[in-house]
């Protein structure tokens, strides 16, 4: 059932995607064409104001379709669970839970496609169409190096420091959404406005949240915060301590952005399992 | 006994949408759920269907409660449009076949050109009514055991009020029941079994349309306007 439900997610957005990406394809290429006509056309300030126009409008299509992601994926799951579409979806023979995890994959499946058109677009754009693998090909190199200006202690925290970052990054789509998911469940609470109060909670969720990281951080952190205030006023710190001291802020984070987006699903879960009311 | 409401209580803050409601349904019935605007008609169906939960009672579907179980045997349409607009009629008639094992694709199929209704259509360029015969098709092509139509002859002209009515009559089975909520009681009232009246929220009666014409001398319709005479 959850592949079903993934696939009428997917069925359901694929056309806007499409479009949008193959938008950004045909900039790239234009981009392409008319940078390869300035280099060979001398001067021409026709051409040069062309290109110039045609990188702001690439520039501009590759920030909106990063962050079209996260809005079709709230438009969604309003449309999909909150509002009318609900009708049909809460009354399926399939458990709540496999109706917001659905949609979350689903986001990560998009995420991960915008990723790659962006890379290809991007290589493109700038007639360095391979530069992605370029760089993964490149990575024994960087490591070699990395390992000689910081030392092998350092290198190790780096490389922690890298690995923690990545699983931040991967974490990131399903803090935000959750995140969402919980606020309009929350505004599925109340008997009217539901729109309307679900922005007002997610404002309030997020206050909550910060609220609470700043106070754990305080209290969990004390030692990084001290380490981080002395290096401030003392000679430079060791390359090896002070990738320590990030990586120690950086589990932290991690730590919390899972313990509150677990907190966020089930919530979420909770209250459209048990307290649905739609309109 | 396919359907049972023990006390079943809802109220939305200060205010009762149904209170203590007591109500047995047997299968091989169709029951008009008949009251005025605001009486809990749509409260109780949307309860029974698991898109409200009750405040407070139990309803039993097939002896189990509202849930995943009942879901798989209860065949729902509300008095809206729930169908995504990005869909086909195709499209659409897949869904219903992808998740209810118990939906006939060659049901669907017929009825639809019965309407003439294209499965290549978008249900975005579709009108309100054509959309709602859609739902009601997909809704009926299901081998369900409790069919729960909210206003399901609303929307639509009387041409179409007929077919739906004739195929609710030809596709339920005797072991599924189904329970109409109408305004419009002349126009169903030739094939109900039975008729429940509700009143700001409360159970009022619940008698066959036999009974009412034994007891009362009077036609559903009749008897209604003389219950809830403003």
């Amino acid at each position: 059932m959850l592949r079903k439900l993934i696939k009428y997610e997917i069925l359901a957005d694929y056309k806007k995607y499409g479009a949008t990406f193959a938008a950004m394809l045909l900039v790239s290429c234009l981009l392409l064409f008319f940078d390869k006509m300035t280099s060979w056309i001398n001067n021409n300030l026709f051409m040069k104001l062309i290109t110039g126009v045609l990188g702001a409008l690439f520039m501009a299509l590759v920030v909106v379709v990063c962050s079209m992601v996260m809005v079709f994926a709230t438009m969604r799951f309003y449309k999909n669970l909150v509002r009318d579409e609900g009708y049909l979806m809460h009354t399926l023979p399939v458990p709540t839970w496999m109706l917001i995890v659905s949609k979350l994959i689903a986001v990560y499946i998009w995420t991960i496609l915008v990723a790659f058109a962006v890379g290809i677009c991007s290589g493109i754009a700038f007639g360095e169409p391979f530069w992605l693998f370029e760089m993964i090909g490149s990575i024994p190199e960087v490591i070699t190096e990395a390992r000689e200006i910081f030392g092998d202690g350092g290198y190790n925290q780096l490389r922690t420091f890298i690995i923690y970052m990545g699983i931040f990054f991967v974490l990131l789509p399903a803090m935000g959404m959750l995140h969402i998911y919980f606020s309009f469940a929350l505004g599925n609470l109340f008997n009217r406005h539901k729109l309307g109060m679900s922005v007002l909670m997610f404002f309030v969720v997020y206050i909550a949240e910060q609220i609470i990281s700043s106070v754990f951080m305080m209290f969990v952190s004390s030692d990084i915060m001290r380490s981080v205030m002395d290096s401030q006023t003392s000679t430079a710190i060791p390359d090896e301590r002070m990738f320590g001291y990030m990586n120690e802020a950086m589990l932290v984070s991690i730590i919390f952005s899972v313990i509150f987006s677990v907190g966020y699903y089930i919530a979420a879960e909770r209250i459209f399992a048990k307290k649905l009311n739609l309109e | 006994m396919l359907l049972e409401c023990k006390n079943l209580c809802k109220s939305y803050g200060t205010k009762i949408a149904l209170n203590n409601v007591n109500l047995n349904i047997e299968r091989g019935r169709i029951i008009g759920l008949l009251g005025p605007n605001g009486s809990g008609k749509t409260t109780l169906i949307k309860i029974l269907s698991g898109i409200l939960t009750a405040s407070s009672g139990e309803a039993l579907i097939s002896g189990n409660p509202i849930g995943i179980e009942t879901k798989k045997i209860v065949s729902y349409l509300p008095e809206r449009t729930y169908l995504s607009e990005w869909m086909t009629v195709r499209q659409a008639v897949n869904f219903f076949k992808d998740f209810y094992d118990d939906f006939s694709e060659e049901t669907a199929y017929d009825m639809l050109e019965r309407l003439n209704i294209s499965p290549a259509d978008s249900l975005k360029t579709m009108s309100k009514g054509t959309k709602e015969k859609v739902q009601l098709i997909l809704v009926m092509s299901r081998h369900a055991e409790l069919f729960l139509l909210d206003e399901p002859i609303g929307g639509v002209d009387p041409a179409a009020r007929d077919y739906i009515l004739k195929t609710i009559l030809t596709n339920y089975n005797e072991n599924a029941s189904v329970i109409i909520s109408t305004h419009l009681i002349s126009d169903v009232e030739n094939i109900l079994d039975e008729v429940v009246f509700l009143k700001y929220g409360c159970l009022m009666l619940h008698k066959t349309v036999d009974e009412i014409r034994e007891e009362n001398g009077k036609s559903v319709d009749a008897l209604f306007r003389e219950v809830f005479a403003c």
